[in-house]
């Protein structure tokens, strides 16, 4: 051991340790304060505020997970065929069980479930019906357009820091009217955008006008050059810090619109309002875990109910 | 038939030897000694209440981390929105006796996030590369690089000090 490493060891003194009956006390605490909240996590899932509230609210209507696409390069936006108006969370911890960290869909249930859907296409392609994407990031929130054409026309630029390459998506709609891009700053971070009403033209008009922010600036977003024709409408006022961890149930990957079921699961001081904002499609489904984090799932609404939560299972990292 | 006397024993045993690399690992990580001895606390917490799960993890010390720093990450969360950033500075308390190396303190409160994190999981919470890399949620050699990049930028910020 060097002398870096032997300060290093150093580096923190002595934190009090409370006895086994503190621990047990804490545990009645939290039992007590559990029945009480029962009931309250689906309006903290709603009630999300300032700029990300704003984006919730559009968002909620949008069609097309954010952070499933991550990594991919064929997003595939959720077709739901009977959309719900209200996210259906449910809200009882899974008090019993150590949280899960890398969900997944039971593969028998998966299957099962989307051959109902779909009973005469059984082709299983070869690969696992399931990928995984990770995230731990903290991550910069702005929204772009014109003050006159919200809640209509909009775009939601992330900045993600994770110090992680992530090759470059160019501009493009889908014929939902949600687009998207990604380009990578080079300097370890990169930029997701989100669109919603705009052309092709002007999402790529606004790409062209990005200019970063210095890293050492207080929200290190973007700003944009005048000739985007937008403006910054609001950013969150401190970076949303998101570890997301999710996979899809899909087994017919030739039919990229094909019915697909989603599972995550959130943590981090945000996660909530992050997924209320970016990537709830209703319906939907939640459960707390045991370390708060959110376990949520959702697709359309023919193919998932509530108690499919309880068939997502632990997946390889 | 559970014994429960011999479960609280071996509970207390692990209590004992991982609390202090916890919690002193989780101080490095939020920067936030009080945040991190409330968090790590709630963490043991639960896990003495599902210790019959728990005990089975062939990484329980990576699990209460990780459970710990989502406590840690809420209460920041809810103290930030709270108290403004002056007040903040002044409910924070890390008395000299808690933080004995400044210099060094200062310079790896100055890393990435996630350098700051591997640091402290190696060498306060004593995990090896492949425990680090299971708390952190990513791959051996990923942590290994971000350790090695961790270490190298100390070296640095210590040498410019000088």
């Amino acid at each position: 051991m060097n002398d870096l490493e032997r300060r290093l060891g150093q580096l923190v003194g002595t934190i009090d340790r409370p006895d086994v009956a503190g621990l047990e006390r804490r545990a009645s605490a939290r039992r007590a304060a559990r029945h009480r909240r029962v009931g309250s996590l689906a309006v903290v899932l709603i009630a999300v505020t300032g700029v990300v509230g704003v984006a919730a609210w559009q968002m909620a209507q949008d069609d097309g997970p954010v952070l499933t696409e991550v990594g991919t390069t064929d997003p595939t936006p959720t077709t739901d065929p009977n959309p719900t108006t209200n996210p259906s969370p449910t809200t009882e911890p899974s008090e019993d069980d150590a949280p899960i960290r890398y969900p997944v869909l039971d593969h028998d249930i998966c299957e099962r479930t989307v051959e109902r859907f779909s009973p005469t296409d059984r082709d299983l392609p070869d690969e696992r019906p399931t990928r995984i994407y990770i995230e731990t990031s903290p991550i910069s929130v702005q929204i772009v357009g014109t003050r006159d054409e919200l809640p209509d026309r909009y775009a939601v630029i992330l900045r993600v820091l994770d110090g992680v390459r992530q090759d470059a998506w160019q501009p493009r709609v889908f014929e939902t009217g949600v687009g998207h891009a990604r380009i990578d700053l080079g300097d370890g971070t990169w930029l997701y955008l989100r669109t919603r009403g705009l052309s092709l033209t002007e999402v790529e008009s606004i790409v062209a006008a990005l200019e970063p922010r210095p890293l050492t600036a207080a929200i290190p977003g973007v700003d944009l050059a005048t000739t985007a024709g937008v403006e910054i409408l609001a950013e969150a006022p401190e970076l949303v810090w998101v570890d997301a961890r999710s996979s899809t149930c899909q087994i017919d990957s030739s039919r990229p619109m094909g019915p697909q079921i989603h599972v995550a699961v959130w943590s981090g001081p945000m996660a909530s309002d992050y997924a209320g904002a970016i990537d709830a499609p209703p319906p939907i489904y939640m459960r707390e875990q045991s370390d708060g984090s959110l376990l949520i799932l959702w697709g359309a609404s023919a193919l998932i109910d509530a108690s499919m939560l309880d068939d997502v299972v632990e997946g390889d990292r | 038939m559970r014994d429960e006397g011999a479960d609280t024993a071996t509970f207390e045993q692990w209590y004992a030897d991982a609390h202090p690399r916890i919690v002193r690992a989780l101080a490095v990580t939020t920067g936030e000694p009080d945040v991190a001895a409330d968090a790590t606390a709630e963490a043991f917490s639960r896990a003495f209440e599902r210790w019959d799960r728990v005990s089975a993890m062939s990484n329980r010390d990576g699990w209460v981390y990780r459970v710990a720093v989502n406590d840690a990450k809420r209460r920041l969360s809810r103290w930030r929105r709270v108290l403004p950033s002056r007040d903040r500075a002044r409910v924070a308390s890390d008395p000299a006796d808690l933080i004995p190396d400044r210099e060094l303190w200062d310079a790896v409160r100055s890393l990435h996030d996630r350098q700051r994190e591997a640091i402290a999981l190696r060498y306060l919470a004593g995990l090896d590369e492949r425990g680090v890399a299971a708390a952190m949620g990513t791959t051996e050699g990923a942590a290994s690089s971000t350790l090695s990049t961790a270490r190298a930028r100390l070296r640095e910020i210590l040498e410019e000090g000088r």
